[in-house]
């Protein structure tokens, strides 16, 4: 044993220096953050239902208390059609995404499939494809008179038609389809595999197991994706734009956006009454989801307790495994092809060979012409300071929601998952009607890409809050307490324990939400005016106008962008959970 | 360094309560231990004192200062009561090396950059880390890493030293090594330190005096002498190593602060040794340690055996392990089962046992 004697007496330490005002600087930071997240979350939201209710828009004077706005909504047949369209898209989308992405869960998580880590992961991808790119190569693949369609419908003569509802939702579930999968992977997960154990030891087939035992306890789950996936799949305006078009089929979101373009009074109060209906019916959606199911945490979970020992799937292994490789080949990796490959030809038609077509000249287009290329650079500055700004202000607020003793941090968490459930073209007419209606800080961002970038940044909130969280969540208290215990105060163990920490959950944030960015458009389709183009936007209203090549080379810009951005990310995030697994 | 005092704590956790009136004081230089199962509050009124609990009413103080008062809605946030603590899992911050760790409380206190090092080397050396200051957290074994957890808590002087179950971690050979080298560590820097362990052995080897709690209740508090061989209650007995429960009725008051009880219906009488006599005919629980119950071959006279004691039985022997360093007994006598613990064989189905009085404790009222 050590004699453990001091050779001299220890010096005397003085005690934490007496810091005036301590408490007080941190209750000042913590309320600045909560007051700067609830101002981009709620306040812009207000003017908005104040310009629904009033006869003139908010920018000229006068005007009086009307519903009239409500009144002529609620009269136009085709904001009905609209709204029965929308049902039926999202209706499909969900059926289609829920069956397919459950399904591939529990046959990843579940089963002795072959090859069933790698694709579980693949069937992710297309949560991270820009969703115009994707909307892009299935009209090229699949809408009238796209390059594989006579094929659908004349040789295998299968009813389809990609400019209906239906249609539009066998496209929308394929990328919807990944939240179903990610929901049930997590209940999967946290479930305890020992009662597939037990239902197997009693004699019960894989079949009988995943039928009595499995999908029964899922059902909080699914319930869960499927108010999710409906409630998203309201706000769809690109699908309709692209594919809508020929057979004239409106949702709720392409009515309103083409109601503001096309009226002859500049912004009527229809369309802010109707984004008022909208935004209540997806907010009751998701309340109703929360008191379903109880709290978030379903969704963001990553626990993972006893897993059991693979179901045997015997003869049906390679069938299944096949399957699923043909659902992601036709409705992802086609697509991403076909964009590509639209983007390399001048016109991509089944009756020509694409090699005798191929140019360049669709990126020269996008390149040359000044609008576009500069969309494209306004789009990356836009991506880079709104990544920056919302991962910065979300990790401040992830530390004050969950790390500090901040007496409304509740609410945080609400107000952070909330832009979720808001539409995004509500978003956009939200801040929109906020710049003009709170002056000063308004007219500063109103003309510029600041103004368009706090729109986009305010919806990616969510994201940041989603990557951040369970990070946050599996760095131990005890760490912050012994910093406290050693004298530290909550400021300064956020800055020197908590964030290093959350490093890699950081850099995480940064590029999901720079990827975001880069491809989103409907936050900012009303905020854009000439100067302040960005990509999405103009790749809408380039393909309205019947632009069709370089709008494809721009979005294989988006999808390079996207791979690079996340592929880097990802390895330097798997190096640095790497060296922060040994460590902790 | 200062004694602390904790008055009347209680906290509620919605219906359930985890404090009840927890009341105690630590001496100046004590290594003083809450003992008790998980969830008897041990863990609540240790945060209670480092700050990391707010207590529904109560006083705690360390020395002259208030580090709790709910009269007067007085709560010291933990980083200004200048504690050091030991936390379970060691919390070592995986991001700093080991210098960088044990300098930052030094940091958070404005040490100039020389002084921080000279006292960081002086720290690490004590604990024998002065090799490794430079390594990571990831780089070192689970003895190593609480020792840094250790250097990190008694870097600043703290007033009073808090353990939370720091050797819960360690794997069996370890454990009694850091026990022993940490308990000569206490007392060579006479540091008044709190101890909270769920573990009874490690409890007595280290304490100077132990608090046993259950169901956020103070159960008894004494040296590890006093609450092994006098429990106050039968919770005491049972927790601290095991106990026989025999329940009677007291049959007469000795002279001698003795009582003799009556085991059972027909039972034997036991000479009881007692502080208070009980009133005669009133229930008694009684505790005897296993080890107290000796031995006699039928063959041996009492004297012989080495027992005056008025407590002799005729035994009759059930089943016998043999548990390496003892041979456990069954025995039954009048009806009574009784286990014995005996360091030597004894043959022979037909024993007589005798007890002391001494060896007899009073744990409450029986259930006769």
């Amino acid at each position: 044993m050590p004699g453990a004697t001091l050779s001299s007496p220890l010096t005397t330490v003085p005690t934490v220096p007496a810091r005036w005002g301590e408490r007080l600087r941190e209750d000042t930071t913590q309320g600045l953050v909560w007051l700067v997240t609830a101002a981009l979350v709620v306040v812009p939201l207000l003017p908005l239902l104040y310009a629904s209710v009033r006869s003139r828009p908010l920018y000229e004077s006068g005007g009086s208390f009307t519903l009239q706005g409500y009144r002529q909504l609620l009269s136009d047949p085709a904001f009905w059609t609209a709204v029965r369209n929308t049902v039926e898209f999202a209706g499909t989308v969900t059926a289609i995404a829920v069956t397919v992405g459950a399904g591939i869960a529990v046959l990843c998580e579940r089963t002795d499939l072959p090859g069933r880590r790698w694709l579980g992961a693949i069937a992710m991808l297309p949560l991270l494809l820009p969703p115009l790119g994707v909307i892009l190569g299935w009209t090229t693949l699949y809408g009238d008179g796209g390059y594989l369609t006579s094929f659908v419908t004349g040789t295998l003569h299968l009813p389809w038609d990609l400019g209906r509802p239906v249609g539009m939702g066998v496209m929308g579930a394929a990328v919807s389809m990944p939240i179903a999968l990610i929901t049930v992977r997590a209940a999967l997960r946290g479930a305890d595999g020992a009662l597939e154990e037990a239902a197997r030891s009693a004699g019960a087939s894989t079949v009988r197991v995943l039928s009595r035992i499995t999908i029964p306890m899922l059902r909080p789950a699914l319930l869960g994706a499927a108010l999710l996936i409906f409630t998203l799949s309201l706000e769809q305006l690109g699908i309709p734009i692209f594919l809508g078009a020929q057979h004239n089929v409106q949702f709720i979101a392409s009515y309103l956006y083409d109601t503001w373009s096309n009226a002859s009074t500049p912004d009527p109060a229809s369309v802010s009454a109707g984004a008022v209906l909208f935004l209540v019916a997806a907010t009751t959606l998701i309340l109703l989801r929360r008191l379903l199911l109880g709290s978030e945490d379903r969704f963001i979970s990553a626990s993972r307790s006893g897993m059991a020992e693979p179901l045997p799937l015997r003869l049906w292994r390679a069938p299944l495994t096949l399957l699923i490789l043909a659902y992601l080949a036709v409705t992802t990796f086609a697509p991403v092809g076909g964009v590509i490959l639209a983007s390399f030809v001048s016109i991509l038609t089944p009756l020509i060979s694409p090699f005798h077509l191929l140019t360049l000249g669709n990126f020269r287009a996008a390149f040359q012409d000044p609008t576009l290329k500069q969309s494209i650079f306004n789009s990356l500055i836009v991506a880079s300071a709104g990544a920056a700004a919302t991962t910065g202000l979300i990790a401040m607020a992830t530390l004050v929601a969950h790390r500090s003793r901040f007496l409304i941090r509740q609410s945080l968490r609400f107000l952070m998952l909330y832009p979720r459930s808001v539409p995004g073209i509500i978003i956009s007419l939200a801040f929109f009607w906020s710049f003009l209606f709170f002056v000063p800080p308004g007219a500063w961002v109103r003309n510029n890409l600041a103004g368009e970038g706090i729109a986009l940044a305010v919806r990616g909130i969510p994201l940041a809050y989603m990557v951040m969280y369970p990070s946050l969540t599996r760095i131990a208290t005890e760490l912050d307490d012994a910093a406290r215990i050693a004298g530290a105060s909550w400021w300064e163990t956020s800055r020197r324990v908590v964030l290093p920490l959350l490093r890699p959950a950081i850099l995480g944030s940064l590029a999901v939400l720079f990827v975001a960015i880069i491809n989103d458009y409907e936050a900012a389709i009303f905020l854009t005016k000439p100067g302040t183009e960005l990509m999405g936007v103009e790749m809408l209203r380039s393909y309205a106008r019947g632009i069709q090549g370089p709008v494809a080379a721009l979005a294989v810009v988006q999808l390079a962008i996207s791979v690079v951005v996340l592929g880097t990310s990802a390895l330097v995030f798997a190096r640095m959970t790497r060296t922060g697994h040994q460590r902790a | 360094m200062p004694e602390i005092s904790v008055k009347g704590l209680t906290k509620r956790f919605g219906a359930a309560i985890a404090l009840d009136g927890v009341s105690f004081t630590v001496a100046d230089g004590e290594l003083f231990t809450l003992l008790g199962p998980s969830g008897c509050g041990k863990t609540s009124t240790l945060l209670s004192v480092a700050g990391f609990l707010k207590p529904d009413q109560g006083e705690i103080r360390c020395g002259e200062t208030t580090l709790v008062d709910t009269r007067r809605n007085a709560h010291l946030p933990a980083e200004r009561r200048n504690l050091g603590m030991v936390f379970q899992s060691y919390a070592v911050w995986p991001h700093m090396t080991v210098a960088e760790n044990v300098a930052f409380p030094l940091r958070i206190r404005r040490f100039g950059r020389t002084d921080r090092r000279a006292r960081v080397a002086e720290i690490l050396d004590l604990v024998e880390l002065g090799e490794l200051a430079e390594r990571y957290p990831h780089q070192l074994s689970g003895g190593q890493r609480q020792r840094v957890a250790l250097a990190r808590a008694l870097v600043y002087q703290p007033s009073v030293l808090l353990l939370d179950e720091p050797f819960s971690n360690l794997d069996a050979k370890l454990r009694e090594r850091a026990r022993s080298w940490l308990k000569h560590l206490q007392h060579q820097l006479g540091l008044t330190t709190l101890f909270v362990t769920h573990d009874q052995d490690e409890a007595m080897a280290m304490s100077n005096r132990i608090l046993v709690m259950d169901q956020g209740r103070v159960q008894q508090v004494g040296t590890p002498e006093q609450i092994y061989h006098r429990p106050a209650n039968r919770f005491v007995a049972s927790f601290l190593g095991r106990c026989n429960y025999l329940d009677g009725v007291v049959a007469s008051r000795g002279s001698n602060g003795t009582v003799e009880v009556a085991l059972g219906k027909d039972g034997p009488r036991l000479v009881v040794a007692v502080d208070d006599a009980p009133e005669v005919s009133s229930p008694v629980g009684i505790a005897i340690r296993p080890e107290s119950v000796k031995l006699i071959s039928a063959g041996i006279a009492n004297g012989d055996a080495g027992t005056e004691s008025p407590n002799v039985f005729d035994v009759a022997v059930g089943d016998v392990s043999f548990l390496g360093d003892h041979y456990e007994y069954e025995l039954t006598v009048g009806g009574i089962k009784l286990v014995a613990l005996s360091a030597r064989q004894v043959s022979g189905t037909q024993l007589r046992a005798a007890i002391e009085p001494s060896a007899c404790v009073v744990v409450g009222r029986g259930e006769v």
